[in-house]
């Protein structure tokens, strides 16, 4: 049993939800009360709107100089979703909190609503949104080392990332219509994702191979990022838990475990709990990813659509976890005659960030941007209000 | 050296016109052979269905299909006022007010090897004060109102403002404004061959 | 003349006591006459350079003393102080020297013990003027035993050079074990205008006594490197502990020492040059730079004083730009900069070591090759020094007008530091190259008959000023719209700290500074400062055990004492 997150008003952990009005020991938050120093010490922004940050975030750093001595981080894009009533115009708000993890976010909420209505979505659906996660995935940790070289310098494996990239969403977007799975989701349906060309993936994988193996001969760039940000809390999720070498997964212990045990799938984990370690689990989770795909493809006869007669029920509460790119995300909903009545997430970015905000100090400026970028951290998750 | 001589062994992969255009990202049209759609049967959410398609609210949600489907028109983008100084060199500087992040992806791929918008003369740049044009995505959200205000006023004339996407140009399904801008391009989120196309033109070219 | 300076000089300190204005006045216009008697005895050589120098220190200070003192006791005590440089100056005599040596320390002390009113800086300054009095002395006396005679006279023996070299060395903040602490912690804790003399003119007076002794020397190469080795060292950790200094005022009292190893490795090259020429050119240059540091320092000693700056982040006080003009030009100097005097001066240094190097053809050129290099590490540390020091006084803040008397006296002290640059070559009498296209005062840096190199100070302050109208009467006045700072769209809240300015060399060097970061502060800490403490800790330690020993107040060994001193004595007396 492992400690994930706060949602809404519960404490979630691997196996259960405990309500919120029992502190935790477990948890803590962010402190994001007013940064200032000693003597000597001043406070500088990093954002909200900077060349080298890709959504707008304030971070606040208060140094000595060159040494970081605390660091504070605030949201400054608040968009307000439309949740409660209709489920398809909640659905429609879902995709949208965050498009890079368009499919996650879907999947988890519609599980959790399938869970609530007390039924399940045909098997056949299950392996598309596998299916889904997987290429969002693999699209993610690319874009992640893309980041992490561009910020380096080393603008030609940036360039052949970004190509890959690239090459990934024009599959999203042939194999399912839409290159971030906008509209490809809904109550136990998904577009069924037919055309996959094995070969091209084939052929994705050994280039991003190159490429990887190419980053991790270079002497430089590894010191970047080795004893940047360590991370050997306990409290962690995704990848950053996995290089510490925790056995943190939510397609080991969270929804469609037993798709992903059928399709083959083993947890990799390193001893490494810096960025380094985290680049190296996510260039390989994308080699394990791709491996994931081609057996689903190829097992795609096994979950045939038996069409089941549709007997959810209007009332309930239901739970969805799923191991999005850059760790554990999950959706509670709350039922009522048929419509969304409340609903609560916890984003993998917000105990990133606060992981992030500890592993920050005493580290220097220049070390900050592959900090970041190693954690996976999109802001737009976690700058949400639901209404 | 590794690098390079594996770059040129594998060749140019920069493409001249479009290859793959995903249908979900293209102009939509009423389906042939359909009856005349009804607008309060297609339940737009975003209202994109009132005088025909409007491609600043459409966020591409497949709720009018199959009335409408896709055309694979992908030159979404409307410039209302383009700019010729910045014929030969535009550097643009993204600023995001409020988007999903599919947005901000999209921009960046223009990077890509396949795009290359360099050869078009277009870059990034890291600040205001170096930027031709300012590409705001997103809904305009309360907190980034202000550094929306304080880049516009750190660029140099002459400038151009360009609103990439539907949340930025019409709010999208989160509010029902959008800003103001020279050059618009719609999408949910416009593709990088949309983006291009509407960028070339913004600076005075035929279009991509 | 000397004695019309020393008479206007005499009277001032009473007058101060009167009035303040008409102390300052008095020692202002006995500067003048201190100027004048040097241009008149012009004929001595580098003494006219020091008389100068110290002129000008001291009607800078003076006037601007005038519109900055508020307390009732400093002005007899500035006076008091410059009338005892002076005599210590125009000194014939060991006796007069070692009088004005003393009268212009004590009244120093006195003002750093009721500035702040506490007593460990006053404590400490005057323990090591002190020192630096009986080292002196006692060269002086051996001086006597030589010639028996008061007067300076030239020596037979090297001895009593070497014993006041290391006096006024003390003096000069070079010993104990180089960089010691008790200068910057003194200097900083006095008023602006005694903190302006004590760095600049005291130094200078215990430059001039320096050369003065080891003209009359005979020559000592042994010495010399050690002086060449000390002086190095001393610019390198003066410039490095000045650059991670908090307080602005221990700055520049750090710079003080950094400029004293310089002048240091130029008397230096001057004992062991093996062309007179060479050693012609160290000795004006020694001289040179001294006139440089005076000025400099005294100016932004004065600046200091208009920004009364605090130990913790931000100065208070802004400069307006008259005095910024000022402190941008003094600054300069400082950091080894043409046309400034100091640029003079630094190039001298760093061209008197190539020489040396390329002159003595045997090992022994590893002493200036490896001081050469030491100190031009030294002098990039002392730029940045004073770049921090000029961009958090006045250029990061925009402030107003800070008395315009004192304003006006920077700036001031700034011209002349500028005029300075283009006339010392004055000073260079045997080293002019004749006009080449039309530019005057080219001074070149000889060891025989051909120039080694050369530089004009003139030339480079007219090209750039001359380019600089030229384009802006072609190009006019640009186009601007001002608008806010660019700060990644928030407003800015708090401000660069000339703390974290230095915090990267903190870091970096922190096995040479002993740096320790903890949660709230970044401690540095001075290596020799340490043992000197240890030192000192250990020998009053010692000393207590010693006298609790044998003062144990019991009576049967104090029986035993004077029975041994009876018998010593008489053993004394038989043979």
């Amino acid at each position: 049993m492992r400690f994930i997150g706060r949602l809404g008003r519960y404490w979630l952990y691997s196996d259960r939800l405990l309500p919120a009005e029992y502190p935790s020991e477990d948890f803590f938050e962010a402190k994001q009360d007013d940064i200032s120093g000693p003597a000597g010490s001043f406070t500088f922004d990093y954002g909200p709107v900077a060349g080298g940050l890709i959504e707008s975030v304030r971070i606040r750093l208060n140094t000595y100089g060159e040494y970081i001595r605390r660091a504070t981080l605030e949201p400054k894009k608040i968009r307000t979703v439309k949740v409660t009533g209709n489920v398809q115009d909640a659905l429609l708000g879902i995709e949208r909190v965050n498009g890079n993890f368009a499919a996650s976010h879907a999947v988890a909420f519609l599980i959790a609503l399938e869970k609530a209505s007390s039924t399940v979505a045909p098997p056949a659906v299950q392996l598309s949104r596998v299916l889904q996660i997987e290429l969002e995935r693999i699209r993610n940790h690319v874009f992640v080392i893309h980041r992490i070289a561009e910020t380096a310098g080393f603008s030609v494996p940036a360039a052949e990332l970004l190509y890959i990239m690239e090459k990934v969403n024009r599959v999203i977007g042939r194999v399912f219509g839409h290159r971030y799975f906008y509209g490809v989701n809904g109550f136990k349906r998904a577009t069924t994702g037919g055309g996959i060309n094995l070969t091209e993936f084939e052929q994705i994988t050994e280039e991003f191979q190159e490429v990887f193996r190419g980053l991790l001969e270079s002497r430089i760039f590894i010191d970047r990022l080795q004893g940047n940000g360590v991370v050997t809390d306990s409290r962690s999720i995704g990848p950053t838990a996995r290089a510490a070498g925790f056995e943190y997964d939510a397609r080991l212990d969270g929804d469609y475990s037993t798709v992903y045990a059928q399709l083959g799938y083993r947890l990799l984990r390193h001893s490494s709990p810096d960025a380094f370690g985290r680049l190296l689990i996510r260039g390989e989770e994308v080699a394990q990813s791709l491996a994931l795909i081609r057996s689903a493809v190829e097992k795609r006869e096994e979950f045939c659509d038996d069409a089941k007669p549709d007997d959810a029920s209007v009332e309930g509460i239901g739970l969805g976890r799923i191991e999005s790119p850059s760790g554990d995300l999950a959706y509670s909903v709350n039922l009522h005659d048929g419509r969304l009545i409340e609903l609560s997430l916890l984003p993998p970015s917000v105990p990133n960030i606060r992981l992030f905000l500890e592993s920050v100090v005493s580290s220097g400026f220049t070390d900050v941007p592959f900090n970041w970028e190693s954690f996976g951290i999109w802001m737009s998750e976690v700058g949400v209000k639901f209404v | 050296m590794k690098w390079l001589l594996r770059g040129i062994g594998k060749g140019i992969k920069t493409e001249r016109s479009p290859v793959e255009v995903a249908d979900w990202t293209t102009k939509l049209q009423p389906s042939s052979g359909e009856p005349a759609p009804q607008n309060r049967d297609l339940h737009c959410p975003t209202s994109a269905l009132e005088d025909g398609w409007k491609a600043e609210r459409c966020v591409f949600c497949r709720r009018c299909y199959p009335s409408y489907s896709p055309s694979g028109e992908y030159r979404l983008g409307k410039t209302i006022r383009a700019e010729r100084t910045f014929r030969r060199s535009f550097y643009l500087y993204p600023i995001d007010v409020g988007t999903c992040g599919a947005c901000n992806t999209e921009f960046k791929l223009l990077a890509s090897p396949q795009y290359d918008m360099t050869r078009f003369g277009i870059f990034f740049t890291n600040t205001p004060r170096h930027a031709d044009a300012l590409v705001v995505m997103g809904v305009m959200t309360e907190g980034m109102q202000e550094a929306y205000r304080r880049a516009y006023d750190a660029m140099p004339e002459p400038k151009l403002v360009i609103a990439l996407g539907t949340c930025a140009l019409s709010g999208g399904i989160f509010s029902s404004d959008g800003i103001v801008a020279d050059v618009a391009i719609p999408g949910c989120p416009p593709a990088p061959y949309t983006l291009l196309d509407a960028l070339v033109k913004a600076k005075g070219g035929k279009g991509w | 003349m000397v004695a019309i300076t020393l008479f206007i000089l005499g009277v001032a300190p009473p007058l101060g006591l009167l009035r303040k204005k008409l102390g300052y006045s008095a020692s202002a216009l006995g500067s003048v006459a201190m100027i004048y008697t040097g241009i008149e005895l012009h004929t001595l050589g580098v003494v006219t350079i020091f008389y100068i120098a110290a002129g000008l220190a001291w009607l800078f200070s003076s006037i601007y003393s005038m519109s900055y003192d508020h307390y009732t006791w400093l002005a007899p005590l500035f006076s008091l102080s410059v009338f005892g440089m002076a005599i210590a100056l125009t000194a014939s005599n060991f006796l007069a020297f070692l009088t004005g040596y003393e009268v212009m320390t004590i009244p120093a002390y006195v003002a750093v013990g009721l500035h702040r009113k506490t007593d460990y800086p006053a404590f400490l300054f005057m323990a090591f003027s002190e020192l630096s009095t009986l080292l002196v002395f006692a060269g002086f006396l051996y001086s006597y035993t030589l010639t028996w005679s008061f007067s300076f006279q030239p020596l037979a023996a090297a001895w009593p050079a070497l014993l006041c070299s290391l006096g006024f060395m003390i003096k000069m903040g070079i010993l104990p074990f180089m960089v010691a602490e008790w200068l910057p912690i003194a200097h900083g804790n006095a008023p602006a205008n005694m903190s302006s003399l004590m760095s600049a003119s005291m130094t200078l007076i215990a430059a001039y006594g320096l050369v003065k002794m080891i003209l009359l020397s005979p020559g000592s190469t042994a010495f010399g490197y050690f002086l060449m080795g000390i002086g190095a060292f001393s610019v390198f950790f003066g410039a490095l502990y000045a650059y991670v200094s908090g307080h602005n005022k221990a700055l520049l009292g750090f710079s003080t020492i950094e400029n004293s190893g310089a002048f240091l490795t130029l008397v230096g090259v001057f004992l062991t040059a093996p062309t007179h020429l060479l050693s012609m050119f160290a000795l004006i240059s020694a001289a040179v730079y001294i006139l440089a540091h005076t000025l400099s320092k005294t100016g932004l000693f004065l600046l200091a004083g208009m920004t009364e700056s605090d130990p913790s982040s931000h100065s208070e006080k802004a400069v307006g730009s008259l005095s910024l003009s000022g402190a941008i030009v003094l600054t300069a100097s400082m950091s080894g900069l043409l046309p400034t005097v100091g640029g003079v001066a630094t190039w001298a240094l760093l061209q008197s070591l190539f020489m040396e190097a390329y002159v003595l053809h045997s090992s022994l050129a590893v002493f200036p090759i490896v001081a050469g290099s030491v100190v031009a590490m030294g002098e990039g540390f002392a730029m940045s020094t004073m770049l921090k020091f000029v961009l958090f006084s006045g250029v990061f803040r925009k402030g107003g007008l800070r008395g315009v008397t004192r304003s006006v006296t920077v700036l001031a002290v700034g011209l002349t530091v500028l005029a300075a640059g283009s006339l010392i070559y004055l000073a260079y009498a045997p080293f002019l190259v004749s006009n080449t296209l039309g530019v005057y005062g080219i001074i070149a840096s000889k060891f025989a008959g051909e120039p080694f190199g050369g530089v004009s100070p003139l030339y480079t302050l007219l090209l750039p000023l001359i380019l600089a109208v030229l384009v802006f009467a072609f190009t006019g006045k640009p186009k601007t719209r001002r608008s806010e700072v660019w700060n990644g769209g928030t407003a800015i809240d708090d401000r660069y700290t000339p703390f974290a300015y230095s915090t990267n060399v903190r870091l970096m060097l922190g096995k040479v500074l002993f740096t320790r970061v903890r949660n709230d502060a970044v401690e540095v800490s001075n290596a020799s400062w340490l043992i000197l403490y240890r030192l000192s800790t250990l020998f009053a330690i010692l000393s207590k055990t010693l006298s609790r020993t044998y003062m144990n107040s019991r009576l049967g060994w104090y029986v035993v004492y004077m029975v041994a001193a009876l018998i010593v004595v008489t053993l004394v007396v038989m043979i």
